[in-house]
């Protein structure tokens, strides 16, 4: 009976043990990527230029180049900021996985700096989605946004197959999720709310199975989740009102 | 004394070296309890492994507390991951691991050399797990330096 006793506590310590611990471990099913590079050609920086694109690298690479339709290249960190024409600028650097330029009203407005930010000011609340040409495996990425009047959801999105398989940190009003949509469904890993200033950074980092979204420096989100394959890096915007981007800056991170 | 100290973000940093401290001496006694076989090493043994474990257990808790409190470069998240998968591996082993000793005194049978020698060689196996994880915690700091003061 003694033996019983103790095999019952060691059985509940356990599952105590396992309940606060658990932390999504990595799949079985995950596989590493080799991140094949491609370097994107700069854009000249003139007064007629559509965008400007600084191409930062961490890391040696080498080239990779898929034919056809959007360039399906491995990406490089890069620092995107809005100048010149807003169609001719996201054209450019993005395509669209659902939606259209149409349905966000776009312009290049500048600030007391003379720095370009793109102003966003979707009114038929219908989703509109664009992404970098270049697929991302583990990926960091930062959004500086600011919103004005605006009801609705605004993501990040990576790891993007097309608008219904992705994963996401988006934020609607003080609220924070962090989640996937796998064929149209969606699964939350966490969310939580958070405080402002009038200009936010949104970020997102995917590494391995673990996901965070942060506002600023400071860790809002954290989830856990199987790792998905190589995918787009962009924007969803669903809702009316303005939102103003000033930066999208995104950082492959390495495997270890 | 404050719990945790002004110049830390957290607690994780100080929880850490009890695990790795308890646990290192849990195997090094198990080495020692293979050429003496003393009752009094082997009892010793057993009592670092079960409060090696649990404050593995507090060093896991509390690194998850840290990993959302201090800020980290992107560059940093993938170790970061992998720091706390381990840690996790780590826990697992010992938990198991000191079921397997704990089980060893009931079943006196286990309580043989050969069995001793097979049990202290799967403690080495932990014990680079311990070293694994304690490796990454430590890159994290001093190459990423992330924790660090600025």
């Amino acid at each position: 009976m003694k033996k019983k006793s103790i095999l019952k506590v060691l059985a509940i310590a356990l599952t105590a043990t396992f309940y606060l611990t658990s932390c999504g471990q990595k799949s079985n099913d995950a596989h590493e990527h080799d991140e094949e590079e491609h370097s994107e050609e700069h854009s000249d920086n003139d007064g007629d230029s559509a965008s400007s694109e600084d191409e930062s690298h961490e890391h040696d690479a080498h080239e990779h180049e898929h034919g056809g339709g959007a360039e399906m290249t491995m990406g490089e960190a890069k620092t995107w900021m809005p100048a010149g024409n807003a169609a001719d600028a996201i054209a450019k650097d993005f395509h669209f996985i659902t939606g259209s330029i149409d349905d966000l009203s776009a312009e290049v407005i500048t600030d007391e700096k003379e720095a370009g930010i793109l102003k966003l000011s979707p009114s038929t609340g219908n989703p509109a989605s664009f992404v970098f040409h270049s697929k991302f495996s583990n990926v960091g990425v930062s959004v500086a946004l600011k919103r004005e009047n605006f009801e609705g959801e605004f993501k990040i999105v990576h790891h993007a197959k097309d608008a219904d398989t992705y994963e996401f940190v988006s934020v609607n009003g003080s609220q924070m999720k962090l989640g996937r949509m796998v064929a149209g469904e969606e699964s939350i890993f966490d969310e939580a709310s958070f405080e402002s200033d009038e200009w936010l950074i949104l970020k997102v980092s995917a590494a391995g199975a673990h996901y965070k979204g942060y506002i600023g420096d400071q860790t809002t989100t954290h989830g856990h989740g199987d790792e998905m394959e190589a995918g787009y890096v962009g924007i969803m915007i669903a809702g009316t009102g303005t939102v103003q981007i000033k930066q999208i800056e995104v950082t492959p991170i390495e495997a270890e | 004394m404050e719990l945790i100290p002004e110049w830390a973000p957290n607690i994780h940093p100080i929880i850490i070296h009890f695990p790795i401290v308890l646990l290192v001496m849990a195997v090094f006694a198990s080495f020692v309890d293979l050429i003496l076989s003393k009752e009094w090493i082997s009892k010793s043994k057993i009592w670092l492994y079960v409060f090696g474990t649990l404050s593995a257990i507090i060093a896991v808790l509390s690194g998850r507390q840290a990993a959302d409190s201090v800020s980290a470069s992107f560059s940093a998240e993938m170790t970061m991951s992998n720091h706390s998968d381990m840690g996790h591996y780590t826990l697992w082993f010992f938990i198991t691991y000191t079921l397997i000793q704990l089980l060893s005194i009931r079943l006196g049978k286990l309580n043989k050399k050969p069995i001793k020698i097979l049990l202290f060689v799967i403690a080495c196996i932990g014990l680079l797990l311990l070293l694994q994880t304690g490796d990454l915690g430590g890159k994290l700091v001093y190459k990423y330096g992330v924790g660090v003061s600025k």
